[in-house]
């Protein structure tokens, strides 16, 4: 892969983003054009209609952006960790403490801001159980020179999103009526709840954090694809690489499904597409990831609201019906 | 005398309730090239895994350069030995040349890694496969591209685990003769072809696997009677020109 043409996209990847960003804001059921946009966007205390929808679109727009890319960020790390290319951010079960709490605090009748809270706490228990079940193969030094960790960690995710995936259907099929319609939305993956403009911005701020963090490690992960005895003879500290990446992931994915719902296909389709682009180099494979990650889900989300509006269509379903033509379709260019 | 490139110590490995070998001490000079021979399941690369610092052992010390193996940080390692195994994975498809490039993972952002890794390529005769996808290549291109990724790694030892398991018998002979020729490298291989073993060591360790081993100079421990005795077979040699050829008799 030509270094040259690979950063070419990757600003390409940028400029869809930002493309996407300012799609969502114009488009809608009172249409802006770029100045009502922009003198909107300058003058936020200014009380005109522009500033009003504005007020509405940009946190949801900025949330679907942080969303996706935290999703592909998580997607991308984890595929390359667990040297899978099946894996998503669900693989660990981490979303499905997320889910679990998050769908409790629906069915009690929590507020947004308490209902985010839970999310974020499920999340965190459920990387507490897997260091917890799976800590032979996150702390061991036995795995150099035998069997690879990453499957003993997979086995234990999937096990704990299969227990989610029980709990969650025991949490529906036991919520009061009146309750179902948003839990269900909530399950598909929907971001009409993103009115928060604080939240979109920390949203942001986690996804930097995350990015960060991931690219730090991006060249140590190249090595530890090829074999974690390999990348250790090559001067890996692999444990310390897979703990710091497997807390990344988890956060990333955490966030994003206490925000915004389990939001399918995005954290598992951005990394290939990403791939396909850019090559194998984690150093610019993470990045175009998340790039890809944060315009599909912008995009998904402004055909959400759009498409058969004024009724909204949960954005998790148009993700995966966009997302999986488009990579059908890169899979036969091949 | 100079201090051993690696310095075994009184080591002991056990592989579960097995004891492979126990007070095992032998010296490495710089520039020799050892060859490990036993029967499956004898220890030998569970040895490679301790002289590589992967494999913690249950008794003794491994010095490489002095240095205690256990001592050293894992950067500091991959400046003192490269490792070879036969289990490379590529879950993703990456080319030749990226793939040799991990090797120069150590030295970070530097000019001269391209260079190295085409250089360490052409010595294992795959320089025409640098672009070429890892996962398209046969057996023995992907293993004499995992050699030319260690060679890039730049280190004073060379530890080689069935270096030559995927090659057909030209090149077989061919890798192990340009590794020989390198001789500034220390190498420690291990290797199932007696008759390669012969070509290629300066000094030959031989592994029971249970507890009992023979070290020294290739003439002295590379004998019929001492292999027979390893491997639980009647090994013969005659002599080939100037080369002892050793074979399996017909009464084993």
């Amino acid at each position: 892969m030509n270094e040259r043409r690979a950063r070419a996209l990757i600003w390409l990847f940028a400029a869809a983003v930002a493309v996407s960003l300012a799609a969502s804001l114009m488009i809608g059921s009172v249409r802006l054009d770029p100045i009502a946009a922009v003198t909107g966007l300058l003058q936020p205390a200014d009380r005109s209609l522009s500033s009003a929808i504005l007020a509405l679109r940009l946190p949801r727009a900025l949330t679907a952006i942080a969303v996706g890319g935290l999703l592909a960020l998580s997607g991308s790390v984890l595929q390359a960790l667990l040297r899978n290319p099946l894996a998503d951010p669900y693989v660990l079960g981490i979303s499905g403490g997320a889910a679990c709490a998050t769908m409790l605090a629906i069915a009690v009748g929590a507020g947004a801001f308490a209902t985010h809270c839970a999310g974020v706490a499920g999340a965190l228990a459920a990387l507490a159980v897997l260091f917890l079940l799976a800590r032979r193969a996150l702390f061991g030094t036995e795995h150099l020179s035998g069997e690879s960790p990453s499957s003993s960690m997979l086995l234990v995710g999937v096990m704990m999103a299969s227990f989610a995936a029980a709990a969650l259907s025991l949490a529906l099929s036991l919520a009061p009526a009146g309750r179902l319609r948003p839990m269900v939305f909530w399950l598909l993956g929907d971001l009409s709840g993103a009115l928060d403009p604080a939240a979109a911005w920390i949203s942001l701020a986690v996804l930097a954090v995350c990015g960060w963090a991931g690219a730090r490690d991006a060249a140590a992960l190249n090595l530890m694809m090829r074999g974690d005895l390999q990348a250790f003879t090559q001067g890996v500290h692999v444990d310390h690489v897979r703990r710091r990446l497997v807390i990344v992931a988890s956060i990333a994915t955490g966030w994003a499904v206490a925000l915004a719902g389990a939001i399918g296909f995005v954290g598992f389709v951005a990394p290939h597409l990403a791939r396909f682009a850019v090559g194998n180099d984690q150093r610019r494979t993470l990045p175009a990831s998340v790039l890809i990650g944060a315009a599909l889900l912008a995009a998904g989300d402004l055909a959400a609201r759009t498409l058969a509006a004024p009724a909204q269509l949960p954005v998790g379903v148009l993700t995966v019906m966009i997302g999986v033509p488009l990579f059908l379709w890169q899979l036969r260019r091949q | 005398m100079n201090a051993p490139m690696i310095g075994v110590e009184d080591l002991a490995l056990r592989a579960g309730e097995r004891d492979l070998v126990t007070g095992l001490s032998i010296q490495v000079a710089a520039g020799e090239r050892w060859v490990v021979v036993g029967p499956n399941g004898s220890g030998k690369s569970t040895l490679l895994g301790a002289l590589a610092g992967a494999r913690r052992p249950l008794a003794g010390t491994i010095r490489i350069a002095g240095r205690p193996v256990e001592g050293c940080s894992v950067g500091e390692l991959a400046a003192l030995r490269a490792l070879v195994n036969d289990r490379w994975l590529d879950p993703f498809s990456a080319s030749v040349l990226d793939t040799v490039l991990t090797a120069r993972y150590r030295f970070g952002a530097e000019p001269g890694g391209r260079d190295a890794a085409l250089a360490a390529l052409s010595r294992m005769d795959c320089a025409g496969l640098a672009s070429r996808d890892v996962r398209g290549l046969s057996r023995g291109e992907r293993q004499r591209v995992a050699i030319a990724t260690a060679l890039a790694q730049d280190t004073p030892v060379l530890l080689l685990d069935e270096p030559t398991s995927h090659q057909d018998p030209g090149h077989q002979a061919w890798v192990l003769d340009r590794l020989a020729a390198h001789n500034e490298q220390t190498v420690v291989a291990v290797l199932h072809d007696i008759n390669a073993a012969a070509r290629f060591a300066t000094h030959v360790l031989l592994l029971s696997g249970a507890g009992w081993w023979r070290a020294g100079a290739r003439r002295d421990v590379l004998t019929a009677p001492a292999l027979s005795t390893l491997f639980g077979a009647r090994i013969d040699v005659t002599t080939a020109g100037h080369t002892e050829v050793f074979w399996i008799g017909p009464d084993s």
